[in-house]
């Protein structure tokens, strides 16, 4: 399936690089081509000020979104009066970002911006839903690196993630690390018809015990897995972490026994810091992790040329890249959009 | 603002920025003529709402939409120039304040925000009547010309880079000019703009206190300098917590004058509710406020001093006595200047030994009957009140006493034992010795009420 077909039936879609500097602009850009090529209207925000582009603030950075015309946009005030293109504005926010309000409007000619937006999910969602009101398909959002919170799956309907050779010269350490984001951005959703009371749970580590109750671990985090009197599957075997999930918790879980029949459920994939190693110990002891919300990844971008210029062969990394995981490969240099 | 007032505020619903800002800024009147001015503002906005229900779900629903542009405004001079996005807020404004002109311009005259056609106009020159703003090419020809070349640039492949540059250049000079003329205009126009946002804020505070007004059934005070009096009253935050656990709130009938007012009873016979309902009503009043009650008829006064038990006298380390007897005679050198006062003080001197507290309970009667100020005195201690001109004595009516059979560990549903209503306190009676029974009523335990009572019998 091309990725237009899967932008058909989403109405938010948010572009997250897997480090800094790794194309996410290249795939912002082509995806805006894309859109534009088949006739979409689309609007375009970010999530808050951009952690790649924190020298925005002092100007030194150049608008690098190529906006069409008519295309409704939300940036903050400063970078809206940065741009060089007539602009219809629609509203302005009451509360303010660290750079200014935001400000909502329409390009009536085609211009380049820079992009900033809500510092917060609530808020970005509810940008994003007046964008929905001025009848466009769809609402891009330029996501930060794809472990900032900011990119938790329930704020866009999907995602892409953007890789490519800035990130990574050695073409198998790149494809290395893009294989792990993309397994732990996959990574099964737990169900369960205990999800309403689980989801309720602010923090704290719990657990479902041979009563098919849900109770507290009594511990605050497995920072503290020491204190624990007992082996984890005494306990039970589905436990729920709130919060981060780091690697001494995978290399304390690769210690335990029978871990094969214990499931881990985290919230998202934004919340588990593991090292590809260490979590590969973790799945062939037949370690299982879940999520309670999944993230709908609908395509991986690569570009192969990095900003000093060098580049990797692109077929080569496309395809190398393509057999590792099962979710398109795009290539954002290539002239063919579909 | 005084606390008592807190719940009353709290509890408005301003739609606009503008209304939540005029709430801050309201103070206590103490001239006549503003106070009845801010009344019959209220009644001309509750009656037209009375008659018009349909319009309130309207009027708020434009008034939601208005951003605070007030430093927008603020910034003003003729030097300044607006930008786009203050621009964008300007026509915004204008257009929501036109809408809300439109509804009310005919039955509110005075209370409508002026005429702000002009303004629109101006910031909506093709007339397009979208809620939007850039800078119209229809504003200069010269504009128009510009972005047209611009576009013919644009079109080239590749970009001229240079010539984009220069013609980029160009029209930000030429928008520039167009919004120093834009700026200049609505300059000219800012008294009426300021006028506008106030005019908004203020609908919008008396359509809050209307629909308050509505729902808690409050009526407009009568001034009157003579007299306290008030015909069912009640404390609207006890009513509505009472209301929610299903229990009755008994509304109460006071009247007084000049002098000092005594009222005695029991523990937990709403003595208490009584002077702070009475301060929040006179406090109401004086904001402007129609009060909780059937009926009032109230004089203006200079200050309302309460005296309460939660004076904070621990945090500025004073014992509570010293706290109490300080307060006291800052009550008194007030009452000295002859400015009409409201004077509560409740169980004054509590807080001391009960042969000197009733010593300074006479006293501060003796001291305030002939001032003309309004000062009533809460007390349950015995033999404290004189019966003379300018001293009117009052007891709550107590515990029914048809129903003290009934009573058993129902702490809960004491109010049900209590008729919380006044009446006049004649000489040689004597206050009701009730303690004990309440103290049953709290389910105290058996041995101290028969200790207690085996020291009454001795």
């Amino acid at each position: 399936m091309c990725l237009i077909d899967k932008l058909k039936s989403i109405k938010s879609l948010s572009i997250v690089g897997i480090e800094k500097n790794t194309g996410k602009t290249e795939t912002l850009n082509y995806v805006i081509k894309l859109l534009k090529k088949n006739n979409y209207d689309f609007g375009l925000t970010s999530i808050g000020i951009d952690g790649e582009s924190v020298d925005q603030v002092t100007n030194t950075k150049k608008p690098n979104i190529l906006i069409p015309e008519n295309t409704y946009f939300t940036t903050s005030e400063s970078h809206f009066k940065q741009k060089q293109f007539l602009a219809e504005i629609f509203s302005v926010s009451e509360k303010s970002t660290s750079i200014g309000r935001l400000v909502t409007a329409k390009s009536l000619e085609n211009g380049k911006i820079l992009l900033s937006g809500p510092q917060n999910v609530s808020w970005l969602k509810q940008i994003i839903e007046n964008m929905l009101n001025h009848e466009i398909d769809i609402v891009l959002v330029d996501g930060a690196i794809s472990r900032l919170s900011l990119s938790s799956p329930n704020i866009t309907d999907a995602m892409i993630l953007a890789t490519g050779a800035a990130f990574s010269l050695n073409m198998n350490e790149l494809i290395k690390k893009t294989k792990h984001t993309v397994t732990l951005i996959n990574l099964e959703k737990y169900e369960s018809n205990k999800l309403p009371s689980i989801k309720k749970i602010k923090e704290g580590i719990f657990y479902i015990d041979n009563n098919e109750e849900i109770k507290k671990l009594p511990i605050e985090s497995f920072l503290h897995f020491r204190k624990l009197e007992k082996n984890l599957i005494e306990y039970g075997k589905t436990f729920f972490i709130k919060g981060a999930l780091t690697n001494n918790f995978f290399k304390y879980i690769n210690t335990q026994k029978n871990i094969n029949e214990i499931i881990f459920v985290v919230d998202d994939y934004t919340k588990i810091f593991v090292d590809t190693d260490v979590f590969n110990i973790f799945l062939k002891k037949g370690g299982k992790l879940k999520v309670l919300e999944k993230t709908n990844l609908i395509a991986v971008t690569v570009n192969p040329t990095s900003p000093s210029g060098y580049s990797l062969n692109k077929e080569t990394l496309k395809e190398s890249l393509q057999k590792e995981i099962n979710v398109p490969v795009i290539n954002v240099l290539d002239g063919d959009l579909k | 603002m005084t606390d008592l007032m807190e719940y009353i505020i709290n509890d408005l619903e301003c739609s606009s920025v503008f209304g939540r800002k005029k709430i801050k800024n309201i103070t206590f009147l103490k001239e006549e003529e503003k106070i009845q001015k801010e009344l019959d503002n209220t009644e001309i906005i509750l009656n037209f709402l009375k008659e018009n229900p349909e319009k309130i779900s309207k009027l708020k629903e434009i008034l939601m939409h208005f951003k605070d542009i007030y430093r927008t405004l603020k910034k003003t001079s003729v030097e300044n120039i607006f930008d786009d996005i203050e621009l964008f807020e300007i026509k915004h404004f204008c257009i929501f304040s036109e809408k809300l002109r439109e509804e009310i311009k005919n039955e509110l005259e005075n209370f409508s925000p002026p005429n702000l056609e002009n303004i629109v106009r101006l910031l909506d020159p093709e007339g397009l009547k979208i809620n939007s703003f850039y800078i119209y090419s229809v504003y200069s020809e010269k504009l128009k010309n510009i972005r047209e070349l611009k576009k013919k640039i644009k079109l080239q492949s590749p970009i001229d880079e240079t010539a984009f540059f220069e013609i980029t250049q160009i029209e930000n000079e030429e928008e520039n000019i167009v919004r120093q003329k834009l700026s200049e205009e609505i300059f000219n126009n800012i008294e009426k703009l300021i006028d506008s946002y106030e005019k908004i804020g203020y609908l919008d505070f008396l359509i809050s206190k209307s629909e308050q007004i509505i729902s808690n059934n409050f009526s407009k005070p009568i001034i009157d300098d003579s007299k306290i009096q008030i015909k069912q009253m009640f404390n609207p935050e006890i009513k509505n917590n009472l209301e929610k656990e299903n229990e009755e709130y008994q509304k109460i009938d006071f009247l007084c004058e000049e002098g000092v007012t005594l009222i005695t009873g029991a523990n937990m016979t709403g003595k208490t509710v009584i002077l702070k309902t009475l301060a929040l009503i006179q406090n109401m009043m004086q904001y402007g406020f129609y009060v909780p009650a059937e009926y009032a008829s109230l004089p203006i006064t200079d200050e309302i001093f309460m005296l309460s038990g939660d004076l904070q006298s621990i945090q500025s380390g004073l014992s509570s006595f010293a706290a109490e007897i300080l307060f006291v005679n800052k009550i008194y050198k007030h009452s000295k200047t002859n400015k009409k006062s409201l004077i509560l003080m409740d169980e004054l001197a509590r807080n001391t030994n009960p042969h000197e507290g009733k010593a300074i309970v006479k006293a501060m009667i003796s001291l305030l009957k002939n001032k003309n100020s309004f000062s009533i005195i809460t007390s349950h201690y015995e033999g404290v009140n004189s019966y003379e001109k300018n001293i009117k004595n009052y007891r709550v009516k107590g515990l029914k006493k048809d129903k003290t059979t009934e009573i058993t560990g129902s702490y809960k549903h004491i109010a049900k034992f209590i008729d919380y209503s006044l009446v006049e306190f004649k000489q040689g009676e004597k206050i009701p010795e009730e303690a004990l029974t309440i103290a049953k009523i709290l389910d105290i335990d058996e041995d101290i009420i028969k200790k207690a009572k085996y020291y009454l019998g001795n």
